[in-house]
């Protein structure tokens, strides 16, 4: 049977290095509007904005209320209890976590690894290669629940997956490569520092879309994908 | 997961197989087909359909790749002679594409296409196979009945069974660049066989051709014979494969001897399927980078397949097969 499957974005404005991040703009839209469209864009599942029920949040509630994105607000430090209770809340017992700093996702990362997860029957699944802050993961809810009942740590509570990560004898953990392509790991587009956003300004300027691929960014971050048909 | 079968043609059931296993798997995608024929069966049954030139056109690979990039296509399946030369050749543009081409290297496609160079090949290995000779090295009186084929040949076209000096002497000259093989008078059996990307075998299910008509099986069973399967596996040690080949073979003196070696899917690879062996799923997982175990004989024995023919009946203004004209990329919507 089919398992119902949501993308859940983690998000929130209180940022230790570069606070607001989330709203600062990029070819004129927010890194939150960047991170929404790109997730909702293909229709492989709905997206949903995890952020902290802190009322300085509220503005991340607005734009994704804008966008039609469906909304969860939970504890701002337990962000793997988080992630459990949005999905108990929507009923997705496939989740795809997304992360807030990230605008050049991958569009089609969230199916990719939706229909690995499902066919390899997995509880985990992440590809390696891919550009830095391009990829997502996909994990089920199942393994989350069990991850929520057996730590406390505040690294596993916080960053949601690395106790499934780290125990493989406990779950059945899939490592993909990402599709040739896209293979560019040295590539950053993830939003972290300030230098971070000037340098993304300036890929997302030069691709010159709205929504560029990721190919697109890759060959405007400067190093070229061999695509042309002959 | 979009999955491409070129030259579709008749191939109805190897449509419907991977249509299934997308479903089964739970993986959404669609399975696009070309042919050069509106006509073709496998048109009427795909997701969607591209009129592609033939096999040995210069733009034949432009055009899958064109293909391949506006569908998104993750995986591509081959399944004539033609073009497995020209796929095995290419599977590194394919992949560039994002898309795993499912077949072997041009080196290994070549080596199958040529009949004489196969036989020299599994000769050299110590794998039985049908003594195989070009003309000028045949005995002056050789033992009759013999076979004779082109050597670069495609299914049974240009096939004879030759059963004197003077249908010998005909036949040489008739068929193009021939072949002779010793002809090996007994039940015939075709090995389905999947390998994985790194060319070790995932699946081997031999099956008994009961009735063949056109070259295919019309009705046959899978069999469990460890000699079928071992020699299966020979010729994964021998030859380096890639996704799905079958391997043809009559019995000397009650001993499997191969004939011919198919760098593609079978004709009656549906029987394969029904018997539990899904080759289709086992590519798609293949394509999505999930790792498949080896599952040599897993499958059923003495699953039957008997077969029939059927018709699709067409409205006039539907006989249309469209080009594929390159769509805007995701990231270039508005």
């Amino acid at each position: 049977m089919r398992r119902r499957a949501g993308i859940i974005l983690q998000a929130r404005l209180g940022s230790s290095r570069l606070p607001g991040k989330a709203l600062a703009t990029i070819a004129g839209q927010t890194i939150l509007e960047h991170c929404l469209r790109r997730l909702m864009f293909p229709g492989v599942a709905p997206v949903v904005l995890a952020t902290t029920d802190r009322s300085e949040d509220q503005a991340l509630v607005d734009v994704a209320e804008r966008l039609g994105a469906a909304v969860f607000r939970g504890d701002a430090s337990d962000v793997l209890g988080r992630f459990v209770a949005a999905a108990a809340a929507f009923g997705f017992e496939s989740i795809v976590r997304a992360t807030g700093d990230n605008p050049g996702t991958d569009i089609e990362a969230p199916g990719r690894l939706l229909s690995a997860l499902r066919a390899a029957e997995a509880d985990y699944v992440h590809e390696q290669g891919l550009p830095y802050g391009a990829a997502v993961e996909a994990v089920t809810r199942d393994a989350l629940i069990r991850a929520a009942h057996e730590t406390t740590q505040p690294d596993d509570r916080e960053h949601v997956t690395i106790y499934v990560r780290r125990n493989t004898h406990l779950f059945h953990v899939l490592e993909l490569l990402a599709p040739a392509p896209l293979r560019r790991p040295g590539v950053r587009l993830t939003v972290d520092t300030a230098e971070d956003l000037a340098r993304v300004r300036a890929i997302f300027e030069r691709a010159g879309s709205d929504m560029p691929s990721l190919r697109q960014l890759i060959e405007a971050a400067g190093h070229p994908v061999r695509s042309e048909v002959a | 997961m979009n999955v491409l079968i070129t030259a579709a043609s008749r191939r109805v059931p190897l449509v419907q197989a991977f249509n299934n296993a997308l479903v089964s798997l739970g993986v959404p995608g669609r399975v696009v087909v070309t042919d050069v024929n509106p006509l073709s069966p496998a048109v009427q049954v795909a997701d969607r359909a591209y009129r592609v030139p033939l096999a040995h056109d210069p733009e034949y690979l432009a055009e899958l790749l064109k293909i391949c990039e506006s569908e998104r296509i993750g995986l591509a399946v081959p399944t004539i002679d033609d073009e497995a030369e020209l796929f095995g050749a290419a599977r590194e543009r394919f992949a560039e594409l994002g898309t795993l081409a499912a077949c072997s290297s041009q080196s290994t496609a070549a080596l199958c296409n040529d009949k004489y160079a196969t036989w020299r090949h599994l000769a050299a290995a110590g794998i039985p196979a049908a003594r195989t000779y070009l003309p000028k090295d045949l005995a002056s009186k050789p033992p009759f009945p013999l076979f004779i084929k082109p050597r670069i040949g495609r299914g049974a076209v240009g096939a004879h069974r030759i059963r004197n000096k003077r249908e010998l002497d005909f036949f040489v000259r008739y068929v193009d660049k021939p072949v002779i093989q010793e002809y090996l008078e007994s039940p015939e059996y075709t090995i389905d066989v999947l390998c994985d990307l790194n060319g070790r075998p995932v699946h081997i299910v031999p099956r008994e051709r009961v009735v063949i008509r056109a070259g295919v099986m019309d009705r046959g069973r899978t069999v469990k014979w460890p000699a079928l399967i071992e020699l299966a596996e020979q010729v994964c040690q021998a030859i380096p494969f890639v996704g799905a080949f079958n391997i043809q073979c009559r019995l000397r003196e009650g001993w499997p001897a191969i004939f011919e070696i198919n760098p593609r899917f079978s004709g009656g690879i549906p029987l394969t399927i029904a018997a539990g062996a899904d080759f289709p799923k086992l590519l798609i997982k293949m394509a999505l980078g999930i790792p498949v175990p080896p599952a040599i004989g897993d499958f059923k024995e003495g699953t039957w397949m008997t077969s029939y023919e059927t018709s699709f009946f067409l409205d006039e203004t539907s006989l249309r097969l469209p080009v594929c004209e390159p769509r805007a990329r995701m990231g270039e919507v508005a």
